[in-house]
């Protein structure tokens, strides 16, 4: 016994009832909403004519849109894949009394939708799922903050390390910008995915966790360059040359078999770094190259020719001076101690000027490392005591995040590591 | 994601069980009755139903899947449930899900029962000449015909959970016991989650017909 309205006609009276619904379903006599929900159907289906009674299936996405990187996995993508050219950083407050069960739940929710957006794949209860098609490589990386585990009853779980960073003299924190008991890092390739991710994890969580901050950033429109290519910073600057290298630098990237339940999972040290455009204006090209120690043509080493050329630190001009000043950014970020190395993976950010500003632009700065104490913090000190940079930059915000360890199909993020 | 969802249903074992002669609802072709309903069994937050380990038996699945075996006739997968409170002004709520019919005739849901509710029934959102939408019981329950899907979703047909008697918390899972006409049961572990819509049926009056 068939019912009226039966799956295969789209445009019938299951659509039109839809249209209903999303308009309230409350009870409205007359024509007027039956031509309201007359156009709704029309718009639901794509094709204005009634003839049409198939809608045609989604075109496949166009060049990138369907690349995916995946979810499941010994360790999180996001961190040292390839970086999607676009990032929403969310950082979120959990509630007080969040708990144990809170915190299983709410990981629960947030790794089905996750694992399914980064895959084109449309989550449980998602009321927009055709901004789900076209995933461009979406990654969203999960991690908590030092308060999360006090909320959840888990801070026997917390790694050592995970605490925020001591001041720095440089530093002009907004708290605005500061913390997090929760972040959800997503970057791709495309920023109408990313708004549905952002809305997607946003709502699901909300019940537990409201957002604290919110750093969007952006490294260039695929495409434009080729792929591979460093990016630039709003100083012209090409930026994150010297990365260490996945694989043989893991034990730099990621937290090891000592850190027990943590490993596989690693840091991440978000530090919003503003610049005075204004005053770097007034900076000629010369001294822009002294100040990094690289130069801005293709990111070389002073010292060499092309980008990933190791600087000679101790090549001297004709007259004496060392051709990288020993007060260049490049300089003071290089450390005698191999561990001393970061993960970087940063974004611009362009903001609208505050009022009377001409602009309020700068680096989302974002670095993994298994230790943000012994790797990060060393470096962000030497830099705080003396870097020429200084005098363009300034940090407005800082967090710091655990990075859970990644999981397999079936499990959900941080199941095995918080005993949940 | 049908095709994983295939898989996962393949991968775990029989959940569905065929007419026994002897098991006193097995007969029936109409709605459980409560007694019936009662004699399922408690279902506890965050657990999966009968089979229960810690953590769930559905883990191994992945959210809102359904145990089928191979060759599993009716095939369940994007099963999820609104949250809803037991002390809700209208402890009421849906369940939705897709309906895979893998064999070559008709298969009919006729029934549905959860012990997280006093009664379950098996509905339709239909609207009148002015518009206006009002949910009723589905005579006869979803027939979805062979080979085909039928999609349960919020403003259209769904399994209506009413006079709860537990709370159903988003990142939780509820268990719902589909019965087919012919009396085999799947059992279906439908996640929960917060939704903002499919609010139509709390302004209603909680009758079967509302």
């Amino acid at each position: 016994m068939t019912l009226p309205g039966n799956q295969d006609n789209p445009v019938s009276r299951r659509s039109v009832l839809k249209a209903g619904s999303i308009v309230g379903g409350t009870v409205v006599a007359g024509g007027a909403l039956g031509g309201v929900i007359a156009a709704l159907s029309r718009g639901l289906t794509e094709h204005p004519s009634p003839a049409n009674v198939t809608a045609a299936p989604a075109e496949a996405p166009l060049a990138f849109g369907s690349e995916t990187l995946p979810f499941y996995g010994a360790r999180q993508s996001g961190v040292t894949t390839v970086a999607g050219t676009q990032l929403a950083l969310l950082a979120f407050d959990v509630d007080e009394g969040l708990g144990r069960d809170g915190a299983r739940r709410l990981l629960r929710v947030l790794t089905e939708i996750t694992s399914k957006l980064t895959q084109g794949q449309v989550p449980l209860a998602d009321t927009e799922p055709e901004m789900v098609t076209s995933p461009a490589r979406l990654t969203a990386t999960i991690g908590l903050g030092e308060r999360f585990f006090t909320r959840a009853s888990i801070v026997e779980n917390k790694p050592a390390w995970l605490r925020q960073l001591p001041a720095y003299r440089i530093d002009q924190l907004q708290d605005r910008w500061n913390g997090g008991d929760l972040v959800v890092s997503l970057s791709g390739d495309d920023d109408l995915t990313i708004a549905h991710a952002r809305r997607a994890v946003t709502r699901a969580i909300a019940r537990w966790a409201r957002p604290r901050w919110v750093q969007r950033g952006f490294q260039g429109a695929r495409g434009a360059r080729p792929d591979g290519t460093t990016m630039r910073n709003l100083m012209g600057q090409v930026d994150g040359t010297a990365n260490p290298t996945p694989g043989p630098d893991d034990q730099v990237i990621w937290c090891g078999p000592e850190q027990g339940v943590w490993a596989n999972g690693t840091s991440m040290v978000v530090r919003r770094i503003a610049m005075n455009l204004e005053t770097w204006d007034e900076v000629d090209r010369v001294a822009r190259e002294d100040v990094m120690g690289r130069t801005l043509h293709n990111g070389a080493p002073l010292t060499g020719t092309e980008e990933h050329d190791e600087p000679d630190f101790e090549a001297k001009s004709p007259i004496g001076f060392p051709v990288i000043a020993p007060y260049s950014h490049i300089r003071r970020a290089r450390s005698d101690n191999p561990h001393e190395r970061i993960y970087r993976r940063a974004y611009n950010y362009d903001d609208d000027p505050e009022p009377g500003e001409l602009s309020n632009s700068g680096l989302v700065f974002v670095s993994y490392q298994a230790d943000p104490m012994t790797q990060y913090h060393p470096l962000q000190a030497r830099l705080a005591e003396l870097d020429s940079l200084n005098e363009w930059t300034t940090p407005i915000g800082s967090a710091v995040f655990a990075v859970l360890p990644g999981c397999a199909d079936g499990e959900y993020l941080g199941e095995r590591v918080l005993g949940l | 994601m049908l095709a994983n969802s295939a898989q996962r249903g393949a991968q775990t074992r029989a959940r569905s069980t065929s007419r026994f002669a002897n098991r006193p609802f097995a007969r029936a072709t109409t709605v459980l009755s409560i007694a019936a309903l009662a004699a399922l069994g408690a279902c506890s937050p965050g657990t999966a139903g009968d089979d229960t380990h810690p953590g769930g038996t559905n883990h191994t699945q992945g959210e809102g899947q359904t145990a089928s075996p191979d060759g599993a006739p009716l095939v369940v997968t994007d099963a999820w449930a609104k949250a809803v409170q037991m002390d809700a002004e209208h402890p009421m709520t849906g369940v939705f899900m897709k309906l895979s019919n893998r064999t070559d005739e008709p298969l009919t849901v006729a029934s549905a029962a959860s012990s997280a509710a006093k009664m379950v029934e098996l509905h339709e959102t239909v609207a009148d000449e002015n518009g206006s939408t009002t949910m009723q019981k589905v005579e006869g329950g979803f027939t979805i015909a062979p080979g085909a899907d039928r999609v349960l979703e919020p403003g259209g047909e769904h399994v209506m959970l009413m006079g709860m008697t537990q709370d159903l918390i988003a990142g939780d899972e509820v268990e719902v016991v589909l019965t087919l006409a012919d009396g085999t049961e799947i059992r279906v572990t439908a996640a929960v989650r917060d939704f903002a819509g499919a609010k139509e049926e709390y302004s209603h009056e909680e009758t079967s017909e509302h």
